[in-house]
């Protein structure tokens, strides 16, 4: 009976601890999943395991906002907290803020945050200093008016737009200050931040993040105004539980990777939607692919790299791993749908690429390099390279992946390549990842934004600035190298209009294309955009494109448009 | 011994628990002979039903289910093999030591075995197991065996100490028989049976523990067991979206196997512990 | 001094002894991860934004400092025993910044809340089911016996997968995931209890039922033991009526499974664990595994040393209490050795 007490008053100690919230009423609050997944612990932008929805990836412009946000359906940067982006010379933006821009607290946004925000970089370790590698100087001429002198050295237009639609701009009243108190900057938690967004925190604990709108909101006029008056993040412990919860209308907005959602409404008849009724359902938006160790004995043959990519059912992924999310990958680096699609060489792709085709992979082994088959029926090479083992790796519970590598290791050892599927957890495959130190490898590269695909192409195949195997890389993780990338590179960077950008990429493709340092194994969307209308109606659509599906940038917009049911 | 036998053979519950574990190791030898297929090779698409060409449908990556048990349950009773003797040996040695020497050694060696049962030992299996280099086989199975002897080792000492003052050890001592040998021969071959039946539960226990493993995705690499195809199923969502023959059958061939080998361990108690059978 | 108080003296002993190894022992065995815990932060910094050469490297070296991993092995050690005396289990990395006790302190109520009740009264029901099983013996004893089994080499997770499929999915019954609806938040009222009440019916069952299986098959061997002692024989040729033989039996033959008890307390962590990731309920078993995935080491550490505590707590209370109840352990501690 003790025992029975004391269970007792613990519980009701978890309760009391719990703050006394109200119910919300349903038909004002957004009940959305997928941003956040272990418990809330910051709220502080340039920190560390940053809470939804003060982190880079999920809910920007909540809390706090950028100068411009990115549309992924045009591929276009549009206002936020800046009104304009003029570029008087190639070499100089000049940014323009709204009229009566000001934070939570009152007080107004003025050209001085902004400048404060971005020289911060130059004192503290944030994950935007690498601007100042790419401009010259920020400063205010007014107010409103902010202008960035562009590097020549590093000239980067591209990268400098994702900046300003990704830098979350912080009041210079309150961060000046904690600069001066804080022992550590990123330490410090934010637990009662102070942004120029729409939404303040109500509530954060390890069940849910609510956050409530702010009625001073400056940008109701120049932006728009989000209809919810409350947004629910619970937090869940799993993916499926996120995703029953979604079927069963506890949540509206789902970010999740969710199998087989067109049953929910084919089958079980739920007011269900993604963006497009039909396969793929997602908008593309990022590409995993699969770094190969070109380093590595075997593998360093091309030839090798070639049948290994003939040999894998990109179809299947497709249908499978991915649950009909994604068209079978295609031999190129650039998405061929969305704001991709006008650099997306078709023909090109289709003379000199791959598919899936183990009769032709078997033909390039045995015919064009001599290979064959041991007893074990591995193939073995004429200088008796055996083919493998090889371990193809990518984090553990990543399941679409991990079910992906599936097929890979499945498919190349129906052929006669020794490929094994490896799932370390997290750390181990990033390290393994950055030193260079694997077989072949799952990864991800660049998705969509402003400087896709010119960001996706540095990612796989620049040398520059990467160092040996055994350093820490944060690109080319397979230290790939061709003497002509570099300057394709900077071309395609400086490019000053569309047909140029073509060009420059079309040949880098068409390099990858010989080289096959990494195959594609699928598209993803850049976030899923998932809908239950059971409680709110009015989402974008295919047919209704009044926002684009992201939980990001333009994303917010998406809430100016939504009604209660 | 042939005594034992013929009580055990008229046992109705080692009856039941011999044919279905017979049946089950035969299900896992032979089946892999006469179906020579790859089980981690797709045959159809995203959870298919069963059919007549696919008798208990397809996982979340288009493989064929009752292939996967076929191999899943050979793959599941090697490691609880492997495990099981491991865990029987070390338990065994470090209780018999402990029991017959007794003094310091003993204080020694069943401190450290009650240390390490303090701690959790799914905890001590999962940094183990995250922390090899390669996951195969037989390496998971003396992982499992090297955290799961501590409770052998207890058993085991409390009879040796029990032995040791049996008047035929006493013999074998004056005698001026090595500490060794007596262990082998004066004190080991009257627990047999009791070391028998303590290794029907390790193994039973280590099988339950590689499925553990599996799903939390710590299973054997480039292998299926059932604890793997458990795992694909529930990280494939296979119960919110109702495919039933992804995760039934490795869960009724789990309890299946466990089962039979404690109504096997309780049959054997029963012969070898006469008191029991009274009742 | 007594040779009672002595034997709890070396006790006392045994266990400061028990605990300084088990302390060791936490904190060497999450370091056996490999991957490097700052590489977790970095990474997922970098998911969202952009991040290059130099700039990584400064926040690669600011955090090494913060977390003093690059000392050496054996300072990192002398910290942690520093901090663990003052009770101070550190920050946590994966969830950084917050406090490894305030993580703890936010899940420790549901796994207790769970574990606990279904443990006891598991145990309770368990004993009694095995002591009339084998008291009655005959069919009863046979249908029980075999029920009991069943249940117990059922693991824990596999019936918490069937539960979850047939009460969940396929008859609606019960909610299928979560500590309570994810629209309320803990405040306290009937709605809300009943809500939670409704959530930790399952996770409850799932566990209950095994331990029910494994208890009762435990007894019914040992109270079979009993039943050919001798007094039992008396008591019938007394004309003792059932009940009363039962409760003798019941004392003599708990004994042992007293020690069950203490066990099965200290495998609550591990038998949370799944438990929770099948149900998705919050509590420390998923903390737990969560941590170890992304290299946390002062959350496993915590954990980890918080059951080390509670097992070797629930030992020496139980050791102290056996001597207290069975004279012949004293006199076997005291004299023999």
């Amino acid at each position: 009976m003790k025992l029975f007490k004391l269970l007792l008053s613990l519980l009701a100690l978890g309760f009391v601890m719990g703050s006394f919230a109200q119910e919300l009423p349903r038909n004002e609050t957004l009940y959305i999943n997928g941003m956040q997944w272990g418990p809330p612990t910051s709220f502080n932008p340039i920190g560390s395991g940053v809470a939804w929805p003060a982190g880079q990836t999920f809910g920007t412009q909540y809390l706090y906002e950028t100068l411009f946000v990115y549309n992924m359906l045009s591929g276009e940067l549009e206002p936020q907290l800046a009104a304009s982006l003029e570029t008087p010379d190639a070499n100089t933006f000049i940014v323009t803020l709204q009229d009566g821009t000001h934070w939570q607290d009152g007080e107004a946004l003025s050209s001085a945050d902004v400048v404060y925000t971005f020289e911060m970089a130059q004192r503290q370790s944030v994950s935007y200093a690498p601007v100042w590698d790419y401009v010259s100087s920020i400063a205010a001429s007014d107010d409103k008016t902010i202008t960035f002198s562009l590097n020549p050295d590093k000239y980067n237009p591209g990268l400098v737009r994702q900046y300003l639609a990704s830098v979350n701009i912080l009041p210079m009243h309150i961060w000046a200050a904690l600069e001066e108190s804080e022992d550590s900057l990123l330490q410090f938690a934010n637990m009662d931040p102070v942004g120029s967004g729409p939404y303040k925190i109500k509530e954060a604990n390890n069940e849910r993040v609510v956050v409530e709108l702010d009625s001073n909101y400056w940008g109701q006029e120049a932006v728009g105004m989000p209809v919810p008056k409350y947004v629910v993040h619970p937090i869940f412990k799993s993916n499926d539980a996120g995703n029953l919860a979604f079927e069963q209308g506890q949540v509206d907005l789902s970010q999740q990777f969710a199998p087989e959602i067109w049953k929910m409404w084919e089958d079980k008849g739920l007011p269900v939607s993604t963006w497009y009724k039909e396969e793929p359902y997602h908008v593309p938006g990022s590409i995993p692919i699969m770094f190969v160790n070109i380093h590595e004995a075997g593998l360093d043959n091309v030839d090798v790299r070639r049948a290994l990519a003939h040999v894998i059912n990109y179809r299947l992924i497709a249908q499978t791993a991915m649950s009909r999310y994604s068209v079978p990958a295609n031999a190129s680096l650039i998405i061929p749908s969305g704001g991709e699609e006008q650099y997306y060489d078709a023909e090109a792709v289709a003379a000199n690429g791959w598919s899936y085709d183990p009769q032709k992979a078997v033909d390039i082994l045995e015919k064009e390099l001599g290979a064959k088959k041991g007893n074990d029926g591995i193939y073995v090479l004429p200088d008796g390279t055996r083919l493998g083992p090889w371990k193809v790796q990518c984090p553990f519970g990543w399941t679409d992946w991990n079910q992906a590598l599936e097929i890979v290791a499945a498919n190349a050892q129906a052929v006669g390549i020794d490929v094994q599927t490896d799932f370390p957890e997290f750390p181990v495959a990033n390290q393994n990842m950055a030193n260079g130190t694997f077989d072949l490898a799952l990864w991800f590269v660049a998705g969509v934004g402003p400087s896709s695909p010119w960001q996706r192409f540095r990612d796989i195949m620049d040398n520059r600035g990467v160092p040996a195997q055994g350093e820490t890389a944060f690109w080319n993780y397979n230290r790939y190298s061709n003497p002509a990338v570099g300057d394709l590179l900077d071309q395609a960077a400086a490019a000053s209009d569309a047909d140029a950008l073509k060009a420059a990429l079309g040949e880098l493709d068409n390099i990858y294309r010989s080289d096959i340092p990494a195959i594609p194994l699928m598209y993803r969307p850049l976030q899923f955009f998932q809908v239950n209308q059971s409680h709110w109606t009015g989402f974008p659509s295919a047919e209704n494109p009044v926002a684009a599906p992201m939980h990001m940038g333009a994303g917010i917009r998406i809430l100016y448009h939504i009604q209660a049911k | 011994m042939s005594l034992f036998l013929r009580q055990l053979a008229s046992n109705g519950r080692f009856q039941v628990s011999f044919s279905i574990l017979l049946l089950l190791v035969l299900f896992a030898v032979i089946g892999p002979m006469l179906d020579k297929r790859n089980p981690l090779f797709a045959v159809g698409g995203r959870y298919d039903p069963p059919s007549r060409e696919v008798w208990l449908g397809t996982d979340v990556i288009g493989n064929d289910i009752f292939l996967q048990l076929l191999h899943g349950v050979g793959t599941s009773l090697k490691i609880g093999l492997i495990a099981g003797l491991t865990a029987t040996l070390i338990g065994v040695l470090i209780g018999t030591l402990a029991g017959y020497l007794g003094a310091w050694i003993d204080e020694a060696l069943m401190g450290f075995t009650n240390v390490i049962i303090t701690i959790p030992t799914i905890v001590i299996l999962i940094l183990l197991s995250v922390s090899v280099a390669k996951r195969d086989l037989t390496t998971l199975g003396l992982i499992i065996g090297v955290t799961s002897w501590p409770w052998t080792a207890r058993a085991v000492r409390a009879q040796t100490s029990s032995l040791r003052t049996r008047e035929h050890v006493d013999v074998a001592k004056i005698s001026g028989a090595k500490t060794f040998s007596i262990i082998l021969w004066e004190i080991l071959p009257y627990m047999f049976s009791y070391i028998f039946m303590a290794f029907i539960l390790q193994l039973g226990s280590a099988i339950l523990n590689e499925a553990a493993l599996s799903l939390l995705g710590l299973g054997p690499t480039n292998t299926i067991s059932l604890g793997k195809m458990l795992q694909f199923a529930i990280q494939g969502e296979a119960i919110r979206t109702g495919a039933y023959w992804s995760f039934l059958p490795p869960t009724i061939l789990l309890t299946l196997i466990s089962f039979s080998l404690l109504l096997l361990q309780s049959s054997l108690d029963e012969v070898f512990n006469p008191k029991l059978r009274k009742a | 001094m007594s040779t009672f108080q002595r034997y709890i003296l070396s006790k006392i002993i045994w266990y400061l002894v028990a605990f300084l190894a088990a302390a060791a022992l936490n904190f060497f065995l999450p370091r056996m991860i490999p991957g490097n815990p700052v590489d977790t932060i970095m990474a997922r910094m970098a998911q969202g934004g952009e991040g290059e050469g130099e700039a990584r490297r400064r926040m690669y070296n600011t955090y090494m400092q913060e977390f003093g991993l690059d000392k050496p092995l054996v300072n990192q050690f002398g910290n942690y025993m520093g901090n663990l005396l003052r009770g101070d289990f550190g920050t946590s990395f994966g969830n950084y910044p917050a406090k490894v006790s305030a993580l703890i302190k936010s899940s420790i109520p549901w796994t207790i809340a769970l574990q606990l009740p279904a443990i006891l009264l598991g145990w309770i029901l368990g004993n009694l089911l095995g002591v009339f099983a084998a008291y009655k013996g005959g069919g009863f004893d046979k249908g029980a016996f075999v029920t009991s089994l069943a249940f117990s080499s059922l693991p824990y997770y596999c019936l918490a997968v069937l539960l979850l499929y047939g009460f969940s999915v396929m008859l609606p019954w019960f909610p299928s995931f979560g500590g309570y609806n994810p629209g309320s938040s803990p405040h306290l009222s009937w709605s809300f209890v009943i809500d939670v009440l409704h959530h930790y019916t399952l996770p409850f069952l799932s566990l209950l039922l095994v331990l029910i299986g494994g208890q009762a098959v435990g007894m019914r061997s040992m109270a079979i033991y009993e039943l050919s002692a001798d007094y039992v024989g008396y008591m019938r040729n007394l004309g003792v009526d059932d009940n009363q033989i039962v409760r003798s039996i019941f004392r003599n033959a708990m004994l042992p499974q007293i020690t069950g008890l203490a066990l099965a307390i200290g495998s609550l962590v591990g038998g949370a664990l799944l438990t929770e990731i099948v149900f998705s309920y919050p509590g420390i078993g998923s903390t737990l595994f969560t941590a170890i995935r992304q290299s946390d080491y002062p959350v496993v550490q915590g954990i980890t040393m918080l059951v080390t505590v509670a097992v070797l707590a629930a030992n020496f209370i139980i050791d102290i209490l056996y001597s207290l109840i069975d004279p012949r352990i004293r006199a076997a501690q005291s004299g023999e050795r």
